[in-house]
């Protein structure tokens, strides 16, 4: 009885902490979010090639919408739309995922949410 | 309505009442003089403050002035620049509410080439670009579009030349845009950046607001895309950009614009199924089936050569669009391409923006005179004519000629009048990744003492290219006529005969003397030709062409001295 107790006691924390950490991930306004989904997803090809290519025109148009819609600063924003692990996305919709992932992981920010 | 007249005298001691006739104000709502007054181009009421403002430029403007007068919230939310314009005139506070897009710093406006896949799009396109201070995918584009979803085939045509479509300005992603005419239509575009101050920026965002579901009747002549936006540039410049009654096109526009000095700077942007045809052909057998592999099946653990994979990535955009059943595999291969290259140490770039050194006018006429050892003498106008320098820089040939006039003397002194309504050839070499066809389409009338005669060919074939210095061309088709014109004889009947042409054409591509020669054999109005010519490209854009005809026993010679301008 004590043990299932203590267990009651486990699952309470860590449902606050879960709680917690979702409120602390911050929504991304929906007209900005709504710029950097459909600029990932419309633009996915060129922001592949912009990780292999001199020119990385698409990606530093990425980074400045992230940047707008952000504290993020420029640079920071470069280095995520830049991270080797977008590569691995072959379809628009996963690129755009991993983005989200990333700026979760990274920065507590979110881009997908009801808009 | 007295009463009203006599509010606006009271409240406005100062009023510009003559600013109603003024030459802003009949620009801003689109007036145009008919014999009894006033109309406007839109017939959309919502543009109008008042019931009767499409015909009456004064009453729309007196009250218009109240409005402004008073401040009126919806007036300054609907019709920005007009409250900024009419406030400015009359010494009344202004105070906007709407705002505008504050990263807008500079407009372009761009130029997409002729897309030969719609009759609309065959003279190119216009739009305005508002440039972002965070760069061109940040940036929103205007232009003039119709809705033609309604009509096909020979309907589009003639709706297109009645003005059965309706048309209206549209606001758009430019990075939206950029990938239907690149990607989808494969077209090149040129951009012009246009000489604004930050004052006429700031107008040219407030008139695109007013503008917004406003519709027009769409011409594919007169009416289009370039009339309108010279227009809507015309709202907010001091200088007029002046238009044809007949035809506008938007090289006009562009034109009129250099020669006014309202353009800065000039960019291409080439298309990359143009990068993709010159290094596909020039790769072997098998690395072309390599690159048609890699659009079509998964990467498999194949060796491919470096050309073939950058041949492969410059055709990837457009075949995700155009095949998109496949745009999976597409993609999955473009990543292995890159890592590939990347892996040799090969780079690989898109085709990029690239400025010119100078802003040159867009040549769109062609004017010539033409002897031949036969005594024919020749002068000939093309007031209408695009794709005049094609043959001398690459395999492609999109010639588009329209309403040429010419005028021939023949061997017995008697005088003929040739009227070629239309002349349009799209001669590209086929590859069987984007298996482009090549045909050709044209139609004169002749006048010859007193006799009409009609002259009409359609052709369709393919083009062979042999690496980049030939292109062999087998066409058939159809001539209708009761006139041969390769030989100006009268056929004595009017028939239905087929055309058949082979032709191997050359050009030195790239070199600094442009050159092309061609020979060909004709079947036409049942006779048979070989024809042999040579053009070099000389001076200021003239064009000499010396070339030989033979029928049976009969050879003649010719020499032709064009100028494009």
């Amino acid at each position: 009885m004590v043990r299932c107790r203590s267990c009651y006691f486990v699952v309470i924390l860590a449902f606050f902490f879960f709680a917690n950490s979702l409120h602390s991930i911050q929504k991304i306004p929906s007209s900005n979010a709504r710029e950097i989904v459909y600029f990932s997803l419309f633009n996915y090809d060129n922001l592949i090639a912009d990780f292999y290519e001199l020119d990385k025109s698409y990606q530093l148009s990425l980074a400045t919408y992230i940047m707008l819609a952000t504290n993020l600063s420029l640079e920071d924003a470069i280095g995520l739309v830049g991270d080797e692990n977008l590569t691995k996305s072959t379809r628009p919709i996963s690129y755009m995922k991993s983005l989200n992932k990333m700026l979760i992981s990274s920065y507590n920010y979110t881009i997908l949410y009801d808009y | 309505m007295i009463i009203r007249l006599l509010l606006a005298l009271l409240c406005c001691a100062t009023c510009n009442f003559g600013f109603y006739e003024s030459k802003t104000w009949l620009d801003l709502l689109y007036y145009e003089k008919i014999a009894n007054g006033y109309i406007s181009l839109t017939k959309s009421d919502h543009f109008f403050v008042t019931k009767n403002g499409r015909f009456d430029p004064k009453q729309e403007y007196l009250e218009s002035l109240l409005l402004v007068n008073s401040q009126d919230e919806n007036f300054k939310k609907k019709f920005p620049l007009r409250y900024k314009l009419i406030a400015e005139k009359n010494d009344i506070e202004y105070l906007p509410i709407v705002d505008v897009k504050k990263d807008v710093k500079r407009a372009t406006i761009a130029f997409p080439n002729r897309y030969m896949g719609n009759p609309a799009s065959m003279f190119g396109h216009l739009f305005v670009i508002l440039n972002s201070e965070y760069g061109l995918y940040h940036s929103d584009i205007v232009h003039f579009i119709a809705d033609a979803s309604s009509s096909n085939g020979v309907n589009y045509v003639l709706n297109g030349l009645s003005g059965k479509f309706k048309g209206a300005f549209v606001r758009d992603k430019y990075y939206i845009k950029i990938k239907e005419y690149t990607y989808s239509e494969d077209r090149q575009l040129y951009f012009y950046n246009l000489a604004l101050s930050s004052k006429q920026i700031y107008e040219l965002q407030l008139h695109i607001m007013e503008l917004r579901g406003v519709f027009f009747d769409y011409y594919f002549l007169e009416k289009n895309c370039a009339y309108f936006i010279a227009k809507l540039l015309n709202n907010i410049s001091e200088d007029s950009i002046e238009m044809g009654d007949f035809v506008v096109l938007p090289s006009d526009i562009i034109n009129n614009l250099i020669s006014n000095k309202k353009i800065t700077e000039r960019y291409f942007k080439p298309s990359s199924n143009s990068f993709f045809e010159y290094l596909y052909n020039e790769l072997s057998y098998q690395e072309k089936k390599d690159v048609k592999f890699l659009l079509f099946n998964p990467h498999s653990k194949k060796v491919f050569s470096d050309n073939s994979l950058k041949s492969f990535l410059y055709v990837s955009n457009y075949a995700i669009h155009n095949f998109s059943d496949y745009a999976g595999v597409i993609r999955s291969n473009r990543i292995y391409a890159y890592r590939s290259l990347l892996e040799k140490g090969v780079s690989f770039e898109r085709p990029t923006i690239n400025s010119f050194d100078s802003v040159e006018p867009v040549i769109s006429r062609f004017s010539g005179a033409y002897v031949s050892s036969d005594k024919r003498y020749q002068l000939w106008y093309k007031p209408i004519s695009y794709g005049n320098l094609d043959e001398f820089f690459s395999l492609q040939t999109k010639k588009v000629s329209l309403f040429s006039p010419s005028l021939s003397l023949d061997e017995f002194g008697a005088f003929q009048f040739q009227f070629q309504t239309a002349e349009i050839l799209n001669r590209v070499p086929y590859n069987v990744v984007l298996a482009n066809n090549s045909w050709k389409i044209q139609q004169s009338i002749y006048v010859k003492d007193t006799n009409v005669y009609f002259d009409a060919d359609f052709s369709f074939g393919l083009g062979v290219p042999f690496k980049n210095k030939m292109l062999l061309t087998s066409s058939g088709g159809i001539t209708a006529s009761n006139f041969n014109s390769l030989d100006y004889k009268d056929l004595g009947y009017f028939g239905l005969m087929p055309l058949y042409e082979v032709e191997l054409s050359y050009n030195n591509l790239f070199n600094l003397r442009p050159f092309s020669a061609a020979v060909s054999f004709v079947h036409r109005c049942k006779r048979d030709y070989i024809n042999v010519n040579a053009k070099w490209l000389f001076g200021n854009n003239k064009v000499l062409e010396l070339g030989i005809r033979s029928y049976s026993k009969d050879v003649n010679s010719y020499v032709s001295l064009g100028k494009l301008f």
